[in-house]
């Protein structure tokens, strides 16, 4: 039932370097991502999380193993084609430095789709910036937005084109809590009301506690894959693995 | 503080464009000097072993009494006189050989070989008096040899036939003919010196002897060392044109140079803002940072000098060898390096760079100690308000100046007005241009905007982004292009007015003037051409000086015919139509028509009736008396002083210049201008200055693209994690270069697109004041403007390829790892 899963990693393997300097960050690593679910990558630093996410966005390339996005293998592709895979399936929510400073918040939202030649959907925009409470910031630049609007004009974005796949990179590690609970909320909703597949890396375990699953990294190996995770219990199995 | 953070990488640009000024510099100055010298050379043959000369005054002559006074001198060794005369000399076809309408002279062969002003390059000097020697460029354009026989035109222009025997090398364009003293003065009918020049004994000091000299009145003695002087000081006004131009030019290299600097250290400086902040934190003072970076300007200045003297004699060896076809032929001769280049250079180098990095050093030193701790550094930017005000303050007085220049009658004078207004709007369009580049580069953006979507504008957006630095960027391109759009509107314009200046005036096919030294032309010449069918209209122009109320004017009698076919003078005031016997046309300014203008000439007064004011025309003469009025007031005016020739329809030109020279060849001092010919050679004459004005401009043009390359590579830089996220969001690679690519193609079609504009506004301006009185008709070179803009668009868009391929190069997850 290969349908179902959004993405699906097999014996995934990054090494950087070569030889006796060489480092493994990902360790064939195996893993699935269904479609409508709220995943969390958690670890330690260096546990590799960062890595398997740039790996399965297709910002990077593995060194051994397959991943498929909606069906496509992305391994063997050549940069141009992942480049337009990463436009038209994936959205993504950065840290920080999300947005381009020289576009209003409804250019930069409309960026991936009209980097891929689609119509604009005026209404799409309508109803995402109001479910965001963008609507009156549309025509803002980024400087004048605050963290919390600029994140969430970032979340418009991945979500605007009904991606196979949004990635969110430490989404609230740049926010203050409130302003970080209300982005991560946005993302469960996306998830909970519009059936969108979320996969947020984090080493925060209260914004992993918003999530359906949560997967434990550790030395670029899966340790762990909890179900309805709470805070405290992501918690002390991080506390566990530093111990 | 050794230091200042600045890597020397980054400092490549500011280094090149600094070799390329230098370069410009001290390859105009090594240049020059080699020119002098080797004209120095040439013109020193004159003076050779000549210790005094005593010159007579134009026009007068040395006596052989004179010469023998300066031999009977005390301290003078030997002394001998040097006779030149004219000596018209005639070509295998019994043309005259004549240089800018001149005959040539005759020398004398000279006494004494060791005080000749020649030297004998092929066969012997004359001995008898059927014997010549032709200089060697009159045997060029001859293509007389030696063993041929010539005829020259004796004083009563009677033809005598000499034999070459010997080819000269002398000083000069003017076509010389050296014969024996006796011969000369024989042909000539002259006797007397032009010089006399003599050598001192051994150990007596040629001032003493210059002092002791008896000179005759109207005469002037000279050492030979001063003669020396005098005669390059003749050399060097052929040159001094072309070096003055280049001068010019070299000082726009530095200016664009200045531009490119003044940018990037501006960008470095704000790049490294937070670090210099942090600096500041811990405890460096303003001076100190100030110090450093001028420190490190003054390296980039030094290091840069020495590279451009290299270059720079690449750059003199290149125009010496090219200067045939900057229209100066110089004597061959090698590079003459003099310490003084050298010194300009590296004292140029290092003061161009601190002058254009303190600006940008001196704002770095404002940041406060606390930007290091904030997220955002806010920018630090003049006040718009004084900017405007300033640029408004510059403009008008540009502007008024500018209309001064206009409104004044004195050619010059209005031209260097106009040019000083010019230089004072585009100060103000440098000022201003940081507030308006952005509007500009949007509309410029417009039509890639639609047809490439968003890379065309992300790249519209990031030049706008940093409006200073896009215009500080595009200044450097605006100086280049307005210069050579303005020349090439100038160009165009002089040679559509003076062509049709030429043909309103004298719609004819061929002048007949006296040859220079002669009074008029045979009365047989206009009569044997107004016999030739060949010709449909020949119109004799007689002249007399004279004088009306206190000014001398040239009164002239014209063929009835000729009056409204080959001479049509515009009417300021009356109708042509009236003008008959009694009456005359006068030159505007000089009474009413109807008036009765007293005319004083050739020694008798009379009054003529003014039938119209006409514009003055210099070749036919300010007051045109009815032909049979001319003939019975100056009945001894025989000689034609202009006879202006049209051909017949449907005659072949070269067959129609056959018979204006067989009617010639009985009466040969006479210049013929062929206006087909006349036309031809200004043509090439201003190609050839659109030639030069494009080759160093291109110099210029060089360093503004360097400009641009680094501008835009210092901007990617900054822009890593932009170029990075774009990426991520599906931005391919290949739209990414070509983002860059729009940006600098935008940066430099605006500076293109402004310095046309300017440059056809003011050279439009320039030539209207230039022609004073005459109106200029404007003539935009369409062709040559839109290769201009597109040439500089091409160049920036390849300015982009180096920092484009670097920015596409880096991965996306590395660059979002960096900044």
């Amino acid at each position: 039932m290969t349908t179902t899963h959004a993405v699906r990693a097999d014996e995934l393997v990054k090494v950087y370097g070569e030889g006796e300097t060489a480092v493994t960050a990902v360790d064939r690593v195996s893993v699935t991502f269904p479609a409508g679910q709220f995943t969390a990558i958690v670890g330690p630093s260096g546990s590799g999380k960062s890595t398997l996410m740039h790996l399965l966005a297709g910002l990077d390339t593995a060194t051994s193993g397959s991943i498929l996005i909606g069906g496509v293998e992305l391994t063997g592709l050549a940069d141009r084609d992942l480049t337009v895979l990463r436009r038209d399936r994936i959205g993504f929510v950065f840290q920080a430095f999300n947005l381009l400073p020289t576009l209003t918040a409804e250019q930069n939202i409309l960026l991936p789709g009209e980097l891929a030649g689609r119509r604009v959907e005026r209404q799409r925009l309508a109803q995402v910036a109001a479910d965001l409470g963008l609507a009156d910031r549309l025509h803002h630049y980024p400087a004048q937005l605050s963290g919390g609007q600029q994140q969430r004009v970032a979340c418009a974005r991945a979500l605007m084109s009904r991606p196979d796949v949004v990635f969110a990179d430490e989404p609230t590690g740049s926010l203050d809590t409130r302003t970080g609970a209300g982005v991560l909320e946005l993302l469960r909703r996306s998830v909970r009301e519009w059936g969108q597949t979320v996969v947020m890396v984090t080493h925060d375990p209260v914004a992993a506690g918003y999530a359906d699953r949560v997967v434990v990294l550790a030395d670029g190996r899966i340790v762990d894959d909890l179900r309805a995770p709470t805070p405290d219990g992501v918690a002390d199995r991080l506390q566990r693995l530093g111990a | 503080m050794r230091r200042t953070g600045l890597r020397p990488r980054r400092l490549v640009p500011t280094g090149l464009a600094i070799v390329l000024a230098v370069a410009f510099v001290a390859g105009t100055m090594i240049f020059s000097d080699s020119a002098r010298s080797a004209l120095v050379d040439q013109f020193a043959r004159a003076a050779r072993n000549v210790d005094v000369v005593v010159s007579a005054a134009s026009g007068g002559r040395l006596t052989p009494a004179d010469l023998d006074a300066v031999r009977r001198t005390d301290g003078v060794a030997s002394a001998t006189g040097r006779m030149r005369e004219r000596l018209p000399l005639l070509d295998r076809d019994g043309r005259l050989v004549a240089t800018f309408g001149a005959p040539g002279y005759g020398i004398d062969v000279g006494d004494d070989p060791t005080l000749r002003s020649y030297d004998l390059s092929a066969g012997s000097l004359p001995t008898s008096d059927s014997e010549a020697a032709i200089d060697n460029k009159t045997a060029q354009t001859t293509g007389y040899r030696i063993g041929d026989s010539a005829t020259v035109l004796d004083a009563s222009e009677q033809r005598r036939t000499l034999r070459i025997v010997g080819i000269v090398a002398i000083t000069g364009d003017v076509s010389t003919t050296v014969v024996t003293r006796a011969t000369l003065t024989r042909l000539t009918d002259a006797t007397g010196y032009r010089n006399v020049v003599a050598t001192v004994s051994a150990g007596v000091d040629p001032e003493a002897v210059r002092d002791r000299l008896r000179v005759p009145a109207a005469a002037s003695a000279r050492t030979g060392d001063q003669f020396r002087q005098d005669l390059a000081q003749q050399a060097f006004a052929q040159i001094n044109g072309l070096t003055i131009g280049l001068y010019l030019f070299a000082a726009v290299a530095v200016l664009v140079a200045g531009f490119v600097i003044a940018n990037t250290f501006g960008i470095l400086v704000a790049q490294r803002q937070r670090e210099t902040a942090l600096l500041r934190c811990v405890g460096a003072r303003r001076g100190q940072i100030l110090r450093s970076l001028l420190a490190d300007s003054a390296l980039v200045g030094v290091a840069g000098a020495m590279l451009g003297i290299l270059l720079g004699y690449a750059v003199a060896w290149g125009l010496l060898e090219g200067s045939a076809a900057l229209g100066v032929r110089l004597p061959a001769g090698g590079l003459v390096l003099t310490p003084y280049p050298l010194l300009v250079s590296l004292l140029l180098g290092p003061l161009v760079t601190m002058v254009s990095a303190v600006v940008p050093a001196a704002r770095a030193t404002r940041v406060p100690p606390v930007a290091a701790l904030r997220m955002v550094v806010p920018a630090t930017g003049r006040s718009r308000r004084v900017l405007i005000v300033a640029a408004a303050l510059v403009a008008l007085a540009g502007t008024l100046t500018t209309v001064a220049g206009l409104r004044l009658d004195q050619p010059e004078a209005a031209m260097i007005l106009v040019v000083a207004g010019g230089i004072g709007n585009f100060l103000a369009l440098l000022l201003i241009s940081p507030l308006v580049i952005g509007r500009l580069v949007a509309a410029l953006g417009w039509l890639p905007g639609r047809l490439f979507g968003v890379p065309a504008r992300l790249a519209v957006a990031n030049a706008r982004r940093n409006p200073g630095r896009t215009a500080a960027t595009t200044a450097a391109l605006l100086v280049g292009v307005g210069l050579m759009a303005g020349g090439s509107t100038i160009a165009a314009t002089v040679d559509r007015t003076a062509e049709a200046q030429l043909n309103e005036a004298y719609p004819v096919d061929y002048l007949l003037t006296p040859a220079e030294g002669q009074r008029g032309i045979s009365p047989a010449v206009g009569a044997r051409l107004t016999g030739d069918p060949t010709f449909d209209l020949v119109a004799k122009v007689k002249q007399v000086d004279g004088r009306v109320a206190g000014d001398t004017v040239t009164v002239a009698g014209l063929d009835s015919a000729a009056i409204g076919t080959a001479y049509r003078p515009e009417v300021t005031a009356g109708r042509l139509a009236d003008f008959g016997p009694g009456s005359a046309l006068v030159a505007t300014g000089q009474g009413k028509v109807g008036d009765e203008l007293p005319v004083s000439a050739a020694g008798r007064k009379h009054q003529v009736r003014i039938a119209a004011l006409v514009e003055a025309s210099s070749l036919v003469g300010d007051v045109i008396l009815w032909p049979s009025d001319f003939a019975a007031l100056y009945p001894s005016q025989r000689d034609d002083s202009l006879i202006l020739v049209r051909s017949a329809p449907g005659v072949d030109t070269s067959a129609a210049r056959q018979r204006v020279d067989a009617a010639l060849t009985a009466h040969p001092l006479v210049q013929v201008d062929d206006l087909a010919s006349v036309r031809a050679e200004r043509g090439a004459a201003i190609r050839q200055i659109l030639g030069i004005i494009a080759v160093l401009l291109g110099f210029a043009l060089v360093i503004a693209l360097v400009g641009i390359t680094n501008t835009l590579s210092l901007s990617v830089l900054e822009r890593t994690r932009e170029s990075a996220l774009v990426r991520a969001l599906g931005l391919t690679r290949g739209q990414l270069r070509a983002t860059l690519l729009v940006e600098a193609l935008l940066m430099a079609s605006a500076g293109a697109v402004v310095g046309v504009a300017f440059g056809v506004l003011y050279g439009w301006l320039a030539s209207e004041a230039a022609f004073g009185p005459t109106d200029a008709l404007l003539t935009v070179p369409g062709g040559q403007l839109l290769s201009f803009v597109l040439i500089a668009a091409v160049a920036g868009a390849g300015a982009a390829v180096l920092p484009s391929r670097r920015a596409a190069r880096a991965s996306v997850v590395s660059a979002m790892a960096d900044a």
